[in-house]
Parts: structure tokens; C-alpha cells; sequence
């Protein structure tokens, strides 16, 4: 039997459905390798901050890696490095339940799931599992200045009009 | 100091009140009454042979059980059942709570009974049986219906091949089979016990019965692909093989063959008798018939190899689908978890674990308190592999632990250079670097910092002026530095004493061990030769094993004697030490001066002086113990 690859059928799968029917503001596409052909196994995509929250404005750029065992083992999904949120690792790697296999990760969890749940994540971080220091002391200590930081880093992901 | 180890010569009243409570026919009924009820096989074993020393003192014996991985599996399903009894409420369902609550009952049951039902399912991914369908129903299913998609790899079903789905009993989410099956390939690579399901809302945790029906399909699936290869095979090998390939054929057969001739001799190993063996044997068989087996041209050691292929044998079973991958899983992670209760066999491809069952004891109750008082829980596994249950490493009797550790650092590090330094040299008063004096007059002149002393009396030089020789009279203080010294001096040749017979013994045991394995192979090969049954050489294969554990208990008796109070009366220990010693060489002898070929016309002797060993080696144990225990003997130094 020719061993079908499922990780690459299912990503097939995926970007139907996201061409099919996506929500505003978000882009999510395949990235060209060096020879010009489609790299089917790691994404670019962008997630707009929710408006009338600090995170406005601005689209954020994150990477998916698709590891072999896609989808019994979730995608790797990263900020740009040095992101500036309570959950996010001085890597950029992103720490929420849905993306851990050890936790609430699930096969059935669709792209557009993924992407809705980062989103969320932007303006509700979890204070209780923090992944770096700075914007969580701020978050947990100084609004103000967490504030500050954000939209100054919103800038920097700004839309372009 | 050694106050700690030493354990009161007066027996305590209420210890020997319950000794005699202890008698050999309780026990027997004890074991009887396990037999019956518990498991088929009960093998309840002891650390010490005997409860009581011919000198009356009780050897507070650990009970233990070797067992397998699946020994442990059928245990732990009989706690499922009991679960079951008292809250009825289904075997799948007590699995996954015992699971969840880490194979605790009490917690689980005081949780049960606290809180409202309800609650306590839905916490636990069980949902109570409100929309469930029918036990035994067919979870799977040929979906036809085009508009369904499964959402993990977004197929469909065509008109022409129908979709097989699976979906939980209690939820109504169905993905495609294949999906399913990886999911749980990849939840059992990483060890994962719930495995809930696979859409994203919903909280049921898969079932055993369900990961059953998925495994069940999953193995006849495969077996069907393997029919198939072997059919093609069969078609494939009209075709005229090229020499190589008839080469790699035969050879990789003969190796086998040599290993299954012997599989179904070996004794004392539960585990081995399976059914999947025979599934094994008759493929084996059908290509072995006419090949001659040739005597293994390269020496090996035959017990270890035969180890490595059981064990992986097992770990073929163990992988071999998807039900008993988890379960083996679950299995493991309640041993780890209950790492006081069980070990694992230390010997390199031995996977056998060794159970604790308690103490043969009223006053030693946890094994810290058994090494506490100096006794050695020296348990066999189920492939007789000797080791310490408390240290893990090879069985060091009677050598208690505590001494072993101490002995081992000693060995290691370099604490006796420093013994030679103190003993034989003296620091020079200014700068303290250590100096020899390797002749020459007592006039020294330190060479890292120039000082000029007396060698007698270590002042400085200028005080001795030209004659007066003031140090020949008599001081406490160097007196005192004196006896420090004499006293290192004494220590570093005892040590060295017993550091020599120590080394003697263990490169012995080493030798021995490799001429051994050597003759071995020539003893197989006289089998084949002259057919001779494999088990009448096993009595040469048993004087192997005596010989080599005299070796290693002789062994760390002499480590033990460097730890022991000078003071003490050691004629005994000296003298059960002695006999051993004389026997070991009697045997080892006897090994070395047969041939190979009249081996087996020296059978009564090999028994007559192998059970003379044994005889020694059991009473070097006992007055070992009775010499400790009754505090005949103090140890120092520890």
C-alpha cells in the first residue's frame, strides 16, 4: 500500500477551507522554498489585534511549523521573537493549551481555530502560566505601563492604509 | 559513631514474644491461603532463608515476589474488578478513574462519596450513561453519506468507497478510522493515558473497550496486508534466488535456530510461556527443517543472549498493537509511581521487576529501617538475577549497605593517598606544604618557602642553635602528633590488608567468570556431539552459579572486616571465612583441572563439593548476621 502522507493531505485540506472561508483581517499562506516551489510544511500567517483594545491596528506575523506527526501532534506556531506579551517565550513560541500536546491539543482543532484562539489570547493573557518576565510584571503591577508597551509595539505591526 | 549500626545485644522482649508467632507452619499457611485466593501463582519469597539463626536471631526477612510487567498488569485488573464491585458503575468507567486518580483507590472513593455524581463524572470525562447507546454496539461504521467529512483529514466518502468512521460510545463525533488509529499511535508514543476525543469540544475520555474494538480492527487490518506480502512473496520465490540472497537467508536462520532449540527448555521464567510463542515457533519452523546446524563459530555467552531475545520477544508483544501498547503504558506508569513497591531487575536486558510485600517481621516495617539495622534485602529476580533491593546494584551480601557505600568511595577516591601522606610525611610548620624525608639530617629546609626546621621536633631551626639539642626531651604535644601518626600508619595497612584479598577475590570472580563462559560453549558443543540431554549438564551450569556467588560474598566479607572494631573477637568471622575461602578454591580447581569431555563423569563431585559451598556460604551469611545483629562485633569508622 503507498503510504498516504496524511500530514500533507491534511494541510492540503486546511488550505482549502481557509481559502474557502476566513476571518477578516487574517492571512495565512504557505511559504515559497528556495526554488520558488510552495513549502507546504511551514506557513506565514498574520493576526489582527481585536479593535477597541490596545492590540488594534496592527496584524501580527507568526510562523507554522507542521511537524510530521500533523495532525496527531499540533503545528508549531511563533511570534516574531521578543514579542512583547505575558504568554509569549523571549523565542516568540506561543504558550496556550491548545497548542500543547500534553494539554488540549485535539487532531480535529482546524487552522482557523488556531488562529481565532491566538487572537483571543492577545488581549486575555493568561497571568498564571507566565512565559517571560517583563510584560508579565507589568501586566500584573503596572497597567499603565503594559499599555504603553503594546500599543508601542502595535505601531511596529501597524496596518499599513 | 557507630552507636547507629550497632542494634542492642539484649533482645527486646516484645521481639521475641512475636518471633515465635513467626514458626515456619504460620508462613506455609499464609502462602497457601494467598494461593487460593489472590492470583494462580503465588511465589512468595524471602530475603534470608530462615526466619530464625540456629542462634535464635530473627533475620526480619523481606518478602518479595518476582514478577513481570504482566504479572502486574493482572493485578492491577483485579483492582479494576474490585472497583467495580462496590461502585457498579462499569469496568471501562473504573478503569478511567483509577487511572485519573493514579491507581488510588481510597482518594478516589472518599471523592466519589463526597461529591455530587454528577459533578464527579463530568470532571473525570466520564459522562454518566444519559445518551448512551447499547453496550456492545459496533462503534464502527461505513458512512456513505457524502456531506459527512472527517475533521482531521478531510476526506469524504465517495459513492464508490464508503468512509469506515469510529466514533466513542458516548459522543457523537466521528472521524475516519485511519485518523483515529494515528491519534492513538502518536497519544501512546508520548505515554499518554487519557486520551480524550479528538474534536476539540468535547471531553469524553477514550475507553479501554473502545481503544479494544479500534486495536482489534487495526491488527486484522494488518494482518490482512501481511497474508498479502506473504502471498507475494510465495509468488516472488518461483523465481531462482541469486547465491547472496540464498546465503543471507540461511545464515540469518541458523542463528535463530540455535536460540529456539533451546527456548522451551529454559526453566524457571513464568513469563516465557505465552501463547504468541507457538504463533512464533510455527514460522520459524517451516525454514529451519532442512538447515544443519553448525557449532557457533564465536565464543558467546549463552544466557545473555537468550535474555536479549526474550526481552525483545516481549517488547514485540508489548508493541504489538495498539491495546496492548497502552496497556503496557499504564502498566509501567503505575510501577514508576509506586517506585517503593517496585524495582526493577538492574541487570543490563532484564525487564523483570521485583515486588515488595512486607516484612516477615513485628518490629521492621519499611526498608529504610531494615538497612537501619544492618540487614540486606538481597532479592532474585524472576531470571535469578542476585541484586540489593535498596542500592540496586549487584547482591553484596553480607556486606551491608551502608558498608558498601563507604567501601566503594573508599576504593574510588584517593582518601588512603592521604592516609600515605599523614602517615609518612609532616608539614612544614610554616607554610604547611607536606614533606618527605627521604634522608639526610634533621636540619630541613622547606623548598617552597625557604624555612629552616627541626625534623624531630618541627620548630624552628634557629632555636636548636649550634648544639642544643632541646627536641630530644620529652613534650605532650608531639607525643600526641605522634600517635595521630602511628594510628594513620595502622589504618593504611589494615586497609590495604583487606583492599589486597578484596581485589584477589574480584579478580578472581572475574576470571572465573570468563573461563567459564568459555567452557560453556565447548559444553554445548559435546551436547550436540554426543546428544546428551540438556538437562543433565544443568548441574555444571549450577556449580557455575555457586562458584561465582561464593566468589562475590567471600568478596565483600573482607570488605565488611576492615569495618569492624578492632577490639572486637573476629575467630569466627575469620574462621566460616576460611572454610569458604577453602571450598571456593576447591571448586574453582576442580573447574579448571576437568576436561571437557569427562565432565560429565565428574557429576558427583561437581554436586558433592558445589553443595559444600552452598553449606559454607549460608552459614558465613548466618554468623555474619548473628555477629552483627547480637552486636558481637562493632563496626567503626562508619
Amino acid at each position: 500500500m503507498a503510504k498516504r502522507d496524511l500530514r500533507t493531505e491534511r494541510i492540503q485540506q486546511e488550505r482549502k477551507q481557509w481559502r474557502k472561508d476566513h476571518p477578516f483581517g487574517f492571512y495565512a499562506r504557505p511559504t515559497k522554498a528556495a526554488d520558488g516551489s510552495l513549502d507546504l510544511h511551514n506557513w506565514v500567517a498574520g493576526i489582527p489585534g481585536k479593535s477597541n483594545t490596545m492590540w488594534e491596528n496592527a496584524t501580527y506575523p507568526v510562523t507554522i511549523a507542521f511537524p510530521e506527526e500533523y495532525p496527531a501532534k499540533p503545528p508549531k506556531i511563533r511570534l516574531p521573537s521578543g514579542f512583547y506579551h505575558p504568554n509569549v517565550y523571549p523565542s516568540g513560541t506561543i504558550c496556550l493549551s491548545i497548542l500543547n500536546e500534553d494539554q488540549d491539543w485535539r487532531p480535529a482543532i482546524s487552522l482557523k481555530q488556531l488562529m481565532l484562539g491566538i487572537q483571543e489570547l492577545l488581549d486575555t493573557p493568561n497571568p498564571t502560566s507566565p512565559a517571560q518576565e517583563p510584560s508579565w510584571r507589568a501586566f500584573e503591577k503596572d497597567k499603565v505601563e503594559y499599555e504603553k508597551k503594546v500599543r508601542q509595539q502595535a505601531k511596529v505591526y501597524a496596518d499599513k492604509h | 559513631m557507630s552507636e547507629d549500626f550497632h542494634c542492642g545485644s539484649e533482645p527486646e522482649s516484645e521481639e521475641e514474644f512475636n518471633s515465635e508467632y513467626e514458626s515456619s507452619e504460620f508462613e506455609y499457611e499464609d502462602e497457601a491461603y494467598l494461593d487460593d485466593d489472590n492470583m494462580e501463582k503465588v511465589e512468595v519469597h524471602y530475603t534470608f532463608q530462615v526466619s530464625k539463626t540456629r542462634m535464635g536471631t530473627p533475620t526480619h526477612r523481606m518478602k518479595y515476589m518476582p514478577v513481570s510487567v504482566e504479572d502486574v498488569q493482572k493485578s492491577l485488573d483485579d483492582k479494576v474488578m474490585q472497583l467495580n464491585q462496590i461502585l457498579q458503575i462499569g469496568i471501562d468507567e473504573c478503569r478511567i478513574l483509577l487511572i485519573e486518580y493514579d491507581w488510588n483507590d481510597d482518594r478516589l472513593l472518599e471523592d466519589f462519596t463526597s461529591r455530587k455524581t454528577e459533578d464527579f463524572y463530568k470532571a473525570s470525562g466520564i459522562i454518566s450513561d444519559l445518551y448512551a447507546k447499547k453496550d456492545n454496539e459496533d462503534l464502527l461504521e461505513k458512512i456513505t453519506d457524502e456531506s459527512f467529512e472527517c475533521n482531521i483529514c478531510y476526506n469524504s466518502p465517495s459513492k464508490k468507497r464508503p468512509l469506515e468512521a469510529f466514533r466513542l460510545q458516548n459522543c457523537n463525533h466521528p472521524f475516519c478510522t485511519n485518523c483515529y488509529i494515528r491519534f492513538i499511535q502518536e497519544a501512546n508514543a508520548n505515554s499518554q493515558l487519557l486520551i480524550r476525543c479528538p474534536n476539540s469540544e468535547c471531553n469524553h475520555v477514550l475507553r479501554i473497550s473502545e481503544i479494544e474494538q479500534l486495536s482489534e480492527y487495526d491488527w486484522q487490518r494488518r494482518k490482512k496486508l501481511d497474508d498479502q506480502k506473504q502471498l507475494e512473496n510465495k509468488e516472488r520465490a518461483r523465481v531462482p534466488l541469486t547465491e547472496d540472497q540464498i546465503r543471507e537467508k540461511y545464515q540469518k536462520n541458523e542463528q535463530d535456530s540455535d536460540l529456539s532449540d533451546f527456548s522451551d527448555l529454559e526453566i524457571g521464567d513464568p513469563s516465557e510461556v505465552n501463547d504468541s510463542d507457538s504463533k512464533k515457533d510455527s514460522n520459524d519452523n517451516k525454514t529451519i527443517d532442512n538447515v544443519e546446524v553448525e557449532p557457533a563459530k564465536e565464543l558467546f555467552n549463552f544466557q545473555e543472549r537468550m535474555l536479549l531475545k526474550e526481552r525483545e520477544e516481549r517488547e514485540r508483544r508489548r508493541n504489538s498493537t495498539l491495546l496492548s501498547k497502552y496497556w503496557f503504558n499504564a502498566t509501567t506508569m503505575y510501577c514508576s509511581k509506586n517506585y517503593k513497591n517496585f524495582k526493577n531487575c538492574p541487570f543490563p536486558d532484564c525487564d523483570s521487576l521485583v515486588m515488595q510485600l512486607g516484612f516477615d517481621s513485628s518490629t521492621v516495617a519499611t526498608l529504610a529501617e531494615y538497612t537501619k539495622r544492618l540487614l540486606i534485602p538481597s532479592v532474585q529476580c524472576s531470571h535469578k538475577h542476585e541484586f540489593c533491593y535498596n542500592c540496586l546494584k549487584e547482591d553484596h551480601s553480607p556486606c551491608p549497605c551502608a558498608i558498601v557505600k563507604k567501601w566503594e568511595r573508599k576504593c574510588k577516591d584517593d582518601s588512603e593517598t592521604a592516609h600515605w601522606i599523614v602517615a609518612n610525611t609532616k608539614d612544614c610548620p610554616k607554610c604547611s606544604s607536606p614533606i618527605e624525608k627521604n634522608g639526610g639530617c634533621n636540619h630541613m629546609v622547606c623548598r617552597s618557602c625557604q624555612h629552616q626546621f627541626c625534623w624531630v621536633c618541627l620548630k624552628d631551626w634557629a632555636c636548636h642553635g649550634n648544639m642544643n639539642y632541646n627536641c630530644i626531651m620529652y613534650d605532650e604535644g608531639t607525643q600526641e602528633a605522634k600517635v595521630e601518626q602511628e594510628k594513620n600508619r595502622k589504618s593504611l595497612e589494615r586497609y590495604m590488608f583487606y583492599f589486597r584479598l578484596f581485589a584477589n577475590q574480584r579478580t578472581s570472580f572475574e576470571k572465573d567468570k570468563k573461563f567459564l563462559e568459555q567452557f560453556e560453549s565447548r559444553i554445548q558443543e559435546i551436547q550436540r556431539n554426543s546428544s546428551i540431554s540438556w538437562i543433565e549438564t544443568l548441574f555444571y551450569r549450577e556449580s557455575v552459579d555457586i562458584l561465582l556467588r561464593a566468589r562475590r560474598e567471600l568478596m565483600w566479607s573482607y570488605a565488611i572486616m576492615y569495618y569492624i572494631d578492632s577490639k572486637c573477637p573476629r575467630q569466627l568471622l575469620e574462621g566460616v571465612q576460611c572454610t569458604l575461602s577453602h571450598q571456593v578454591e576447591r571448586l574453582s580447581m576442580l573447574f579448571a583441572d576437568t576436561e571437557a569431555n569427562l565432565n560429565l563423569r565428574q557429576k558427583s563431585k561437581f554436586l558433592n563439593y558445589s553443595s559444600m559451598v552452598k553449606k559454607s556460604r549460608d552459614s558465613l551469611k548466618e554468623t555474619y548476621l548473628d555477629c552483627i545483629t547480637n552486636g558481637i562485633i562493632k563496626l567503626t569508622r562508619i
